[in-house]
């Protein structure tokens, strides 16, 4: 059987226990009832498997006809177990194949933790500005572990994003939820300037605003400073700026 | 009322992870993690594979004892392999996956307690599961997101 095959009972497996077992099946994956469908249909389209066909077919016709739901979540419980029985046998004889043609086994250690414990983060009570920005930050730059709340120069940093590789430049955010002016812009800006300047000359500033300012102009903020606008409704940034700011980091 | 400290009122989640369903999360999927969680240490209403303190002792004693036929181990056992099947890893991964899953020994079971800080999360990343009171699922948690307080 091949690995197609085997991901096909699996998924008419995952169908079954979508009808009996709804949280359950919420637990295990993110795909609709509807989604889950159209994709055992198109690898059913792609492969020639009567025995998988013939098992999804019994099923939708258990799920039309059967009246009685003690029946019907007995029978499709049968279903999900022989699906699922069945894509485990052949799993473990396909992984085992493998693993004879290429005469090498899984480098895994279940004896020995692979967890390597983060940076401890100390947060106090943050805006939710600075939170939610820099987690979606983190999302691009998996590669930095963000320090909330420093204090240096009398200046309390929203938050500094530390490179986990020499190679690249530390970043410091400050989070600004009523900046509506350029006058404000510049204040924050010298602000952030100044804290930059502790972390080397590669430091990477960002001003995170809630809200577009209509005068704005990128020049004002010089070179290694980015203006993030940030949707916290929608926890969305808004603009370019990011894939700008993005790129220059990955420069 | 963005985060969802502000909409559950509460500042932690809390939810007990196998070492294996972490390990597989990093090594296939960028590490990040699809949990679930509870907003307290010890949810009174929620069944026992919902209630992280009971499900880390349980699985505590189920490794130290080796105890390889319980069928708490059965039943995460079946569903990492749901999980796996239902992702959108290739079919060839999927495979190994299960295979990997199916011969894990016990010890790689054992349990980590992780507390969720939900002041970082956006509300529109809660799932409710529907089964418990206080039972939800985050899909996409980064590491930054959660710490381990016992393991």
């Amino acid at each position: 059987m091949n690995p197609q095959e085997i991901y096909l009972f699996g998924l008419i497996g995952l169908r079954a226990l979508a009808e009996y077992d709804l949280p359950e099946y919420n637990r295990s994956t993110d795909m609709s009832k509807r989604e889950l469908e159209r994709q055992i249909e198109l690898v059913l389209e792609k492969i020639d498997s009567p025995e998988a066909e013939s098992l999804f077919n019994d099923m939708k016709i258990i799920i039309d006809t059967t009246e009685s739901p003690i029946e019907l979540s007995f029978l499709l419980q049968q279903i999900y177990m022989s699906s699922s029985r069945k894509a485990q046998y052949y799993s473990l004889r396909y992984s085992r194949q493998q693993s004879a043609e290429k005469s090498q086994d899984f480098p895994i250690s279940y004896h020995e933790s692979r967890y390597e414990p983060e940076t401890h983060i100390s947060v106090s009570h943050e805006a939710e500005l600075v939170r939610l920005s820099v987690m979606l930050l983190l999302r691009h730059l998996p590669e930095y572990t963000p320090l909330f709340n420093l204090h240096f120069k009398n200046i309390e940093i929203d938050c500094v994003l530390e490179p986990q590789l020499t190679e690249l430049p530390y970043i410091v955010v400050e989070a600004k939820s009523r900046i509506v002016n350029l006058k404000q812009l510049d204040i924050a800006t010298k602000q952030l300037k100044s804290a930059m300047s502790a972390f080397g000359r590669k430091t990477v500033g960002i001003i995170v605003l809630e809200n577009p300012l209509l005068e704005y102009n990128r020049e004002i903020l010089g070179k290694n400073m980015h203006l993030l606008f940030f949707d916290a409704r929608k926890n969305q940034f808004i603009g370019e700026e990011l894939y700008g700011f993005i790129k220059g980091i990955r420069s | 009322m963005s985060t969802l400290a502000l909409h559950l009122n509460k500042p932690y989640g809390y939810s007990c992870q196998t070492w294996l369903a972490t390990d597989i999360s990093n090594r296939y999927f960028s590490r990040i993690y699809r949990v679930w969680f509870a907003t307290t240490f010890n949810p009174p209403n929620n069944g026992h594979s919902s209630n992280p303190v009971i499900l880390y002792q349980e699985l505590d004693q189920i490794v130290h004892r080796n105890d390889f036929n319980h069928s708490r181990v059965e039943q995460l056992r079946q569903r990492l392999t749901n999980w796996i099947s239902g992702s959108r890893l290739t079919p060839s991964d999927i495979a190994n996956l299960r295979a990997e899953i199916a011969s894990a020994p016990v010890a790689a079971f054992r349990p980590q307690l992780w507390r969720i800080d939900l002041a970082n999360i956006h509300i529109t990343r809660l799932i409710n599961l529907g089964q418990f009171p206080d039972e939800y699922q985050i899909r996409d948690l980064i590491s930054p997101e959660f710490e381990v307080i016992a393991e």
